[in-house]
């Protein structure tokens, strides 16, 4: 009974057949999540630091940037990307109006993940205890020294787990590449479905997809939180 | 040491992507640069959708295809001053593309009314006719004209000319027809509650219901006389009507020597041109 | 470009009055995703055999599925599911009778369970293992132990990563309009289809949405002071 009420919307056998046509598009998922998140780390980093050491004024932008990215929807804060700044570049004379909408996504993409990070490596940072950097200084490690060699391991294995989900997220929630007209996998899926209108078939064929690159992510992560609790109980 | 392997592996699939694309994206810069400098016309961008079978598409290989575009290639051969760039955005990106400068015309079946014409500048010569329809599942017989969806729920979808249509009908009329908005992005959903009765009806176009019946086996038809015959134009910035006047023009002639009723024919598969 | 403030402000009404059905579609998901993801947490926590392996599965699955996928195939297999128990019992109820908000809670709720059980694995974790030993040395049972040294302790850890998976379920939760539920997005955006002022009517439910993000994590914020005192008193 449940296959004849299904019968026309959903065939498994056009999953086995989008598959092909939706892996001619990863390239684009991987580089945009890849390359968002390389911006989202470095951003993230500094932001973080500007909350630690509370630098003033940049302290309480900070603040509001990481608020008004976590509050708003990801599609506003495309438009702001994609049509303001253009704007407002070209009042100072430069335009950057048509340059290739994959920057655009990117910045996009990496400012938004920035927020989110920026409060996980703070947390991350925080919560090692400070008598570790006291002894690290004791010891004769200058500020960047101790940074490096004490705090920075063990925050980024407080933080992995989370910046993983993060980048589990990232990597589904590509829906406003396609809204620009770039066509990565899930946006490969929409095509698929408007063409053939066998859009179920296309969407769990992409969930294929994603499944396998998750579970090779959570395996990359928890082999650098070893690694990483071998090196800091080894040292 | 498994581990470092996996480390490396992923690693190394990374770069190569990364680089590939960068490579892609530089060669394809290149020939756009080339191709921009050898030709002395000036460059229009269009901006057309990428999910609305069979006007803005893609095919299998990522093309895009369907009747904007072969409207405006056979536009942009009678207009040899400029040079047509066809910029695949969803409906909402277009209008805001249009307004940012990042593209010049949009071409998504627009409709006029006077408050979209209050923001942007509307042809004065359509292109083509969109006949909304009443659409019910298969076994339905009790609803045959606009008038029998009083009481009834109706499906509209987001963008779409069906919403603004039976708006203006529930304004004239009192509101006797229960619209039910969703997103429209997936038919799948809008039939399937269809054939459950969750809602009674669907507007829409013949061509669309006939792909939708190819695909889901016989679900929904088409009832009555058509509920709106519009007819949809591109659209311009407020200061670009030259370029609109350049285009009318050209329109007009494909109207009148009947090329656009064959491009009709050949895509949407009958002459759906004719004027107002 | 023209911006028109009047219209923006017709959008921001027409969210404000569906910020209900968001601030639902958000939290009952919240609520039954804390309830099953702490289960599912403390299953994968003890390594139960086979149930924590099937678990560990099941939430990588879920993790995987972009939050629309599930939404459509959980509309199709309750729907589905529905009519053919009705139909096998001959029950006078139909699935068009069920509103879809239900479904839409069942979506959600299966994407926040996998979200939160990770969330609360972390701060299990976080606690450290020399209390279990503690706890045990002075002859306190596992329930115990759980109830009475861990949850108290790992719940201070977990709300502010709690307080992201809210936020995310509230900005999330607009794709049920593709299963044609309204929520306080789409109400902002459907008037614009009119005169096509889209940038005003998302402005407006953007606003609406950095409002209730705001709010809640200061909720979050004085939570988890509130509790952090409290864990201090206990340890005393």
């Amino acid at each position: 009974m449940w296959g004849e009420a299904m019968e026309g919307f959903f065939n498994i056998s056009l999953v086995v057949e989008a598959l092909p046509q939706l892996l001619t598009r990863l390239h684009i998922t991987l580089f945009l999540v890849v390359a968002a998140t390389i911006l989202g780390i470095v951003a993230g980093i500094i932001i973080a630091l500007l909350r630690i050491y509370r630098i003033p004024g940049f302290n309480q932008i900070s603040l509001l940037y990481i608020s008004f990215m976590r509050g708003t929807p990801i599609i506003v804060q495309m438009f702001i990307v994609y049509y303001g700044l253009p704007a407002i570049l070209s009042s100072v004379g430069i335009n950057i109006n048509r340059w290739d909408k994959m920057i655009f996504l990117i910045l996009t993409y990496g400012l938004n993940m920035a927020a989110f990070l920026a409060e996980i490596i703070r947390a991350a940072i925080v919560s090692v205890p400070i008598g570790q950097t006291e002894a690290a200084y004791a010891v004769g490690m200058t500020r960047l020294q101790t940074f490096w060699r004490i705090i920075a391991p063990q925050a980024v294995l407080m933080g992995l787990p989370s910046i993983g989900i993060n980048i589990v997220g990232l990597l589904q929630d590509s829906s406003i590449a396609f809204l620009l007209g770039i066509v990565d996998v899930m946006g490969k899926a929409r095509a698929i479905g408007a063409n053939t209108y066998h859009s179920l078939e296309a969407y769990v064929g992409a969930a294929v997809i994603f499944l396998v690159i998750t579970l090779l992510l959570e395996k990359v992560c928890a082999t650098i939180e070893r690694r990483l609790t071998m090196k800091i109980i080894g040292d | 040491m498994k581990e470092n392997i996996l480390i490396r592996k992923v690693v190394a699939l990374v770069s190569v992507m990364i680089f590939t694309t960068l490579i892609m994206a530089g060669c394809g810069s290149t020939t756009k640069d080339s191709t921009s400098g050898a030709s002395e016309s000036k460059k229009i961008i269009i901006g057309t959708g990428n999910g609305f079978k069979p006007y803005c598409y893609l095919d299998d290989s990522g093309n895009l295809v369907g009747y904007e575009l072969e409207v405006l290639k056979e536009v942009n051969r009678r207009l040899p001053q400029y040079k047509f760039e066809f910029e695949t955005l969803d409906f909402k990106n277009i209008l805001l593309s249009l307004g940012a400068s990042k593209v010049d015309i949009g071409a998504h079946q627009f409709e006029k009314n006077p408050d979209r014409a209050q923001k942007y500048l509307f042809a004065d010569e359509s292109y083509t006719t969109f006949i909304l329809r009443i659409t019910v599942a298969k076994n339905r017989t009790d609803i045959n004209s606009i008038e029998d969806l009083h009481g009834k729920s109706v499906l509209v979808g987001e963008g779409g000319n069906d919403a603004f249509v039976l708006e203006q009908y529930n304004k004239e009329h009192g509101n006797p027809i229960k619209l039910v908005y969703t997103s429209g992005s997936d038919p799948v959903t809008m039939i399937k509650a269809l054939e459950d009765c969750r809602a009674d009806a669907f507007i829409s176009i013949k061509r669309i219901v006939d792909g939708y019946n190819q695909t889901y086996g016989d679900k929904v038809k088409i009832v009555g006389q058509p509920i709106s015959t519009s007819s949809t134009y591109y659209i311009y910035r407020k200061e670009d009507t030259q370029l609109k006047t350049d285009i009318d023009k050209v329109l007009k002639e494909m109207k009148a020597d009947g090329t656009l009723a064959q491009i009709s024919i050949k895509v949407l598969g009958g002459d759906y041109t004719t004027n107002d | 470009m023209n911006f028109d403030v009047y219209f923006m402000l017709s959008a921001l009404q027409e969210s404000l009055k569906y910020t209900w059905v968001t601030l639902l579609l958000a939290i009952v998901p919240f609520f039954f995703g804390i309830l099953f993801g702490t289960v599912i947490a403390i299953i994968r926590f003890y390594r139960v055999k086979v149930l924590g392996e099937l678990l560990q599965l099941f939430v990588v699955i879920i993790k995987g599925t972009p939050g629309m996928v599930m939404l459509l195939i959980v509309y199709f297999a309750l729907i589905q599911g529905f009519d053919t128990i009705s139909q096998t019992f001959h029950l006078a109820v139909k699935s068009k009778d069920i509103n879809l908000i239900y479904i839409a809670f069942a979506a959600l709720t299966l994407t926040a369970t996998a979200a939160i059980s990770e969330t609360m694995r972390g701060a299990l974790t976080a606690v450290a293992t020399g209390q279990y030993e503690a706890s045990y040395s002075v002859g306190l049972t596992k329930r115990q132990t759980l109830r009475r040294i861990i949850l108290p302790q790992a719940l201070p850890v977990a709300i502010p990563v709690l307080c992201s998976n809210l936020i995310g379920l509230i900005k999330g939760s607009s794709l049920v309009f593709m299963i044609s539920v309204t929520d306080l997005m789409n109400a902002a955006l459907i008037p614009a289809n009119t005169n096509y002022k889209y940038l005003e009517a998302y402005i407006a439910a953007a606003l609406v949405y950095w409002v209730l993000n705001v709010v809640v994590e200061n909720i979050f914020f004085w939570l988890e002071q509130h509790l952090s005192t409290y864990k201090r008193e206990v340890l005393v």
